[in-house]
């Protein structure tokens, strides 16, 4: 940064790249969202014995456009009740709290950019990187409950309430599941957990299978609860009963057309993003790949491959489940995931001190 | 720099701002609300003050105010269920005489 | 150019506070208890900011994760449950009180801008010393568990106090507390639909919080089992 705060200070420089990044990364991830769109629709074809939209553009590659262009030029149905406030705050809410988190996953390690010298390829490097993951996604229940509020319909209502009782139980064992990187890491910034997981080729220090340093345990059951978890704090299958087609017609996004029913699923898209960035940035080392040391820029690649894994692994789920009925959801939300997360705090934490000692 | 009584104004204000909540409004779950609002006014004057002598105690309290008023939140909002189920209404100044 | 700003952390305390003000009056001055709910939300919201400002980045997550994220929600749901309506109303009887109150006001806001002039000779702000590190999470764990653990072991018992206090009050007066062999999959009364016979078709939402509210009202355990058997598919 050292030819831009020769110009214009340290501080408006820092504010200045913080700017570019956030607005480079919002691009990123609406191109990644929309793609993510175009592949659920092909790889569930696939699975179901079809073929996915093929026709626009080579593969369908041009299919996110044509539907945006869809979403826009929709007809805008406002119910005509007294709550209009909260029927516009509502997607406004679920939209924002679904991109607010991506300011503090990191890309890749330190690289060499023009105009601003090394840099490491994250846009906010601050101490509680993870409570402020957790805090923003504990907002984000407010535009489901909102929206299925203000729709002034039973299926919404019943619907959204459904979504918001089974999103803050699961944001608890959510939150528990990872504690037990954060006990081995000694730090809630995720840069540092993820440069935390270095060495051994790359590949050896990730957390989820991490036994060979001297502070660590495998994170496996942890990584599975987060999985399970994100699963339903994302409302997917077979977690999707508040929004299943043949349940609730829509759920709490049954009396929205066009361009908030665009933002709503925006939302729950963006959402899966951020929930398998976090997966990759605590469990699987994030940028961390082999070659990276020699040649930082390829941690982006290892980066974006481990986040497509999971994205793949959300689609592989949803055409193969069968969906959970809700009294069941909720009992395993509450007797059996929130135990295990408990479960796990302790074994690592018994693991961890023995190792120390 | 900010003078710490700027924030301590901010605080007696919004603190203020919660009694007359209180003392005005009927409806039980609104009075709650504003009872949060006075407990929130005081953790401001509490992370205030433990900002500008640069102790912890005051964040530490801060810490288990919160937790505090989450278990009185849980409790209080069982007790205002309890209540509309038998009342059908939640006016506190209908429900001040002891007879359904 | 920048000088003729004011110093950014000014700006920010005048930009949060008057958020914070501004969306307290809102709450007070509103009927909807909804429209209260999502004001003291914006409340919350701000004063995160300004802990922010202060330096105190742990107690501002937690401020966020536990007021805005938990207790909110849970008021916010006890709102759209029990479908509460907006105040109506009532005339002043007594009017007399009016200027006694404003006299009384004007007292008490000099005696407060008295007092805190007096305060303007506080000692030297700990905050601008950027070396300080008192609101990381490190201090604030430190702290908690060796000089403060006392407190924390009797907040954590309290907090069991309360979870069994709301169970014990939420529970209807007739559903068993351990579950019979019988019994497992009975659907929370409140949130079931579909199958009933309470809400048909062409029911607008007001049904839907009518019948949630009579759920809730009645205590009876026996209507949902039923339609909870009939909406199994």
């Amino acid at each position: 940064m050292d030819w831009l705060s020769n110009q214009i200070g340290a501080d408006w420089a820092r504010a200045l790249a913080q700017f570019v990044g956030i607005n480079v990364g919002f691009v990123v991830v609406l191109m990644i969202v929309a793609y993510t769109v175009l592949a659920e629709r092909r790889v569930l074809g696939f699975i179901q014995g079809r073929l996915g939209p093929n026709r626009v553009g080579p593969g369908g590659m041009f299919q996110p456009f044509a539907d945006l262009l869809k979403f826009i030029f929709k007809e805008e149905i406002t119910p005509s009740a007294s709550t209009r406030f909260v029927y516009f705050l509502a997607p406004i809410i679920a939209i924002t709290a679904a991109l607010m988190p991506i300011i503090v996953y990191p890309f890749g390690p330190e690289v060499w950019l023009p105009f601003l010298g090394t840099f490491p390829l994250v846009i906010a490097r601050f101490d509680i990187a993870l409570l402020y993951v957790l805090g923003i996604t504990s907002v984000g229940v407010y535009g489901v409950a909102l929206a299925g509020w203000s729709s002034n319909s039973k299926y919404s209502l019943m619907g959204g309430l459904r979504a918001a009782s089974q999103m803050i139980s699961y944001e608890l064992s959510l939150g528990l599941s990872l504690v037990g990187v954060v006990l081995m890491s000694g730090t809630l910034n995720l840069y540092d957990i993820v440069v935390q997981q270095g060495g051994g080729g790359g590949v050896l220090n990730w957390n989820i299978w991490s036994f060979w340093k001297a502070g660590t345990c495998p994170q496996i059951i942890g990584f599975i609860t987060y999985l399970i978890s994100a699963i339903a704090e994302t409302n997917r299958v077979p977690f999707d009963l508040p929004e299943a087609e043949t349940e609730l017609v829509a759920g709490f996004h049954t009396e929205y057309s066009a361009l908030k029913f665009a933002l709503f699923f925006m939302a729950e898209y963006v959402n899966m993003f951020t929930v398998s960035m976090l997966a990759t940035t605590l469990f699987l080392g994030g940028w961390q790949g082999p070659f990276v040391d020699v040649f930082p820029w390829i941690g982006i690649v290892w980066f974006l491959l481990k986040v497509v894994f999971f994205l793949f692994l959300y689609i592989w789920l949803r055409g193969t489940l069968p969906r959970f009925r809700f009294d069941q959801l909720m009992n395993f939300g509450w007797k059996f995931l929130l135990p295990v997360a408990i479960i796990n705090v302790i074994l690592t934490a018994t693991v961890l001190y023995f190792r120390w000692s | 720099m900010i003078p710490l009584t700027w924030y301590l104004a901010l605080s007696a204000v919004m603190f203020t701002i919660g009694v007359v909540g209180v003392i005005i409004k009927r409806n039980a779950i609104q009075m709650f609300m504003c009872i949060e609002l006075m407990l929130n006014a005081v953790n401001l004057t509490f992370v205030a003050f433990s900002s500008y002598f640069g102790d912890v105690t005051g964040q530490l309290f801060v810490f288990i105010v919160m937790t505090v008023a989450a278990a009185e939140a849980a409790v209080g909002l069982g007790i205002i269920i309890a209540i509309f189920r038998n009342r059908e209404s939640l006016d506190v100044d209908d429900a001040s005489v002891l007879r359904l | 150019m920048f000088n003729l700003l004011p110093s950014v952390p000014q700006l920010l305390f005048v930009l949060f506070g008057a958020m914070a003000l501004g969306c307290a009056v809102a709450m007070v001055a509103q009927r909807n208890p909804l429209y209260s709910a999502i004001s003291l939300v914006g409340v919350f919201v701000s004063l995160a900011c300004l802990y922010l400002t202060l330096q105190a980045p742990f107690i501002a997550a937690i401020q966020v994760i536990v007021y805005a994220g938990a207790i909110m929600v849970l008021v916010v749901f006890v709102i759209m449950l029990l479908n509460v309506e907006e105040e109506v109303r009532r005339p002043l009887r007594l009017t007399y009180l009016i200027p006694v109150g404003v006299l009384l006001a004007a007292v008490l806001v000099g005696e407060a801008a008295f007092m805190l002039s007096l305060g303007s000779s506080a000692p030297t702000p700990a905050q601008t010393t950027s070396g300080s590190d008192v609101g990381l999470t490190a201090s604030i764990g430190t702290g908690m568990f060796t000089k403060y653990l006392l407190p924390f072991e009797v907040t954590s018992v309290l907090i069991l106090m309360a979870l069994v206090g709301a169970i014990t009050l939420a529970r209807q007066g007739r559903t068993p507390l351990f579950a019979a062999p019988g019994n497992v999959d009975e659907e929370p009364a409140v949130l079931t639909a579909g199958g009933d016979v309470a809400i048909k078709p062409g029911d607008t939402a007001a049904t839907g919080r009518a019948y949630a509210r009579e759920q809730i009202r009645s205590g009876d355990a026996a209507a949902p089992s039923t339609s909870a058997g009939e909406e199994e598919r």
